[in-house]
């Protein structure tokens, strides 16, 4: 009798360890999945984010017709380079200016087309600007992160 | 003999009935952080879903309109509201944007008939519509029911 | 004895159920949040997509109004003193090389429109009055229309003699 309570307790033992293992398994596989749909909702939202604020600049960017020095009083700073104007945005989109901080995790370029094709990096990513056609303001709006591009549009005015 | 039998029979027991209630516990701890996990994912994707929607909705409505004097700004019952002229044939007609009792509601009308805020054809769920004219910049910012606020901005190229 | 039997007997069971139950909520979350989580991706990306291809409509818009402009200042150069050589010079041009086409009207009044494919079915209409540089050296062109249509939408409208109803179908992607 004591031989078979000692059995049946093993049994237990037993049948919970593989239980253990079959669950340890199955939620590894599971918080893998869950990790991979964070990140892909999260890539969409940076992608609707993006397309919003790209367009709302290369909209302004008609708007002015290619004056890069109206383009950045249009956002109350005074313009550095004169072919290119960097927007910063916090975690959340939220317009930080053209200065760059702590919390700022997107950047907007404005990227102004000159006379010969270039190629600019921005960290790690590289954009080619196309040369300027004649009379025709032309410039590349893209949104970037540290992880690379997100929407890029290009944008003209006559 | 008998009594050592029955220590480790209690031990026995006691160990195993400890070790599955660890094992419940953890499994059960396991659930509730995947459901919290999924509540997130959701919530991102609401949030997106209403920025994506609304904006975009009425972008392309002003894309389809643009021709000189057709995008006007005006008030549906102290609310700002977008009204995109169009001629057809020889009558003039209005598509009126705007928001009305927590719904974006959209109506087409002759422009000589009044508007009555009701039968405007539903969108989609909005708290509110704000409309801002600068120059052929026009910002149109939008709050969904959550209270989340999105804007923006589109250069009308006809000029009004 | 028997009572120790019975409980060793409930416990192996429940384990098992357990471990079913909790396997099979976990499994239904995971599954649902990546499904879903890669739809809302999609229609995300469409709208992008949507986004980039008016934005290359509106790039070859603003190209062929520069092309316009060089046109007419060229058909003057050519023609300028004989309106009706002009004219037709001027159609000619605009429809073969470019695409475009002339409308005069009785007043004076001449426009040129052409039309941009701006992906799937979304077309971006535009039309350029140029009375002012019509039968000039040079002169302000003056778009008067810079919108998208949606051509199969506008048969319909034509052919029924109706307004077209907002239907959900006129969002992008």
């Amino acid at each position: 009798m004591n031989v078979k309570r000692t059995s049946k307790s093993g049994l237990f033992l037993l049948e919970l360890m593989i239980i253990i293992l079959f669950f340890s398994v199955t939620s590894a596989v599971c918080a893998n999945l869950f990790v991979q749909a964070h990140q892909i909702s999260k890539k969409g939202s940076d992608l609707t984010n993006a397309t919003r604020e790209v367009q709302s600049v290369a909209e302004r960017f008609k708007a002015v017709e290619g004056d890069m020095h109206d383009l950045s009083a249009l956002y109350e700073s005074g313009l550095v380079e004169s072919d290119r104007l960097d927007l910063f945005y916090d975690a959340q989109w939220t317009p930080l200016g053209t200065e760059k901080t702590d919390s700022s995790e997107y950047t907007i370029t404005v990227l102004r087309s000159t006379n010969t094709e270039q190629q600019v990096f921005l960290n790690a990513l590289a954009v080619s600007v196309p040369a300027a056609k004649d009379q025709i303001a032309q410039a590349v709006v893209i949104a970037w992160d540290q992880k690379g591009e997100i929407f890029s549009v290009t944008v003209q005015k006559y | 003999m008998k009594m050592a039998g029955e220590k480790r029979h209690v031990v026995d027991f006691l160990f195993t009935l400890a070790l599955f209630c660890v094992f419940a516990a953890s499994a059960l701890l396991v659930v509730i952080m995947g459901a919290n996990v999924y509540k997130s994912t959701v919530n991102t994707m609401t949030d997106n879903y209403e920025n994506r929607t609304s904006l975009t909705y009425i972008a392309e409505k002003i894309r389809q309109n643009d021709t000189p004097g057709s995008v006007v700004i005006s008030t549906v019952e102290d609310s700002p509201a977008l009204v995109l002229r169009q001629q057809v044939g020889d009558r003039e007609y209005q598509t009126w944007i705007y928001v009305y009792d927590g719904n974006l509601k959209e109506i087409l009308i002759a422009s000589d008939a009044t508007l009555n805020p009701e039968s405007g054809q539903t969108v989609k769920e909005q708290q509110s519509l704000a409309l801002e004219q600068n120059g052929s910049l026009l910002t149109v910012t939008t709050t969904d029911p959550a209270g989340k606020s999105e804007s923006i901005t589109l250069h009308v190229r006809c000029g009004s | 004895m028997k009572k120790n039997k019975n409980s060793f007997g409930i416990s192996v069971g429940s384990s098992s159920i357990l471990v079913v139950f909790v396997v099979l909520c976990l499994t239904t979350f995971a599954t649902l949040s990546l499904v879903s989580a890669n739809a809302d991706y999609n229609l995300s990306a469409k709208t992008a997509d949507a986004t980039k291809n008016y934005y290359a409509a509106d790039c070859e818009a603003e190209e062929k109004l520069q092309a316009v402009d060089a046109v007419l200042k060229e058909v003057y150069q050519g023609f300028g003193t004989d309106e009706a050589a002009y004219r037709t010079q001027l159609q000619q041009d605009l429809r073969l090389s470019h695409d475009c086409t002339l409308l005069l009207n009785d007043n004076g009044g001449a426009l040129v429109e052409y039309e941009i494919p701006a992906g799937g079915e979304r077309v971006l209409f535009v039309q350029l009055d140029i009375s002012d540089h019509y039968l000039k050296t040079d002169g302000t062109i003056k778009p008067v229309c810079w919108q998208i249509v949606i051509p199969s939408e506008e048969d319909q409208f034509d052919d029924l003699g109706n307004l077209p109803i907002f239907t959900t179908d006129g969002l992008p992607g």
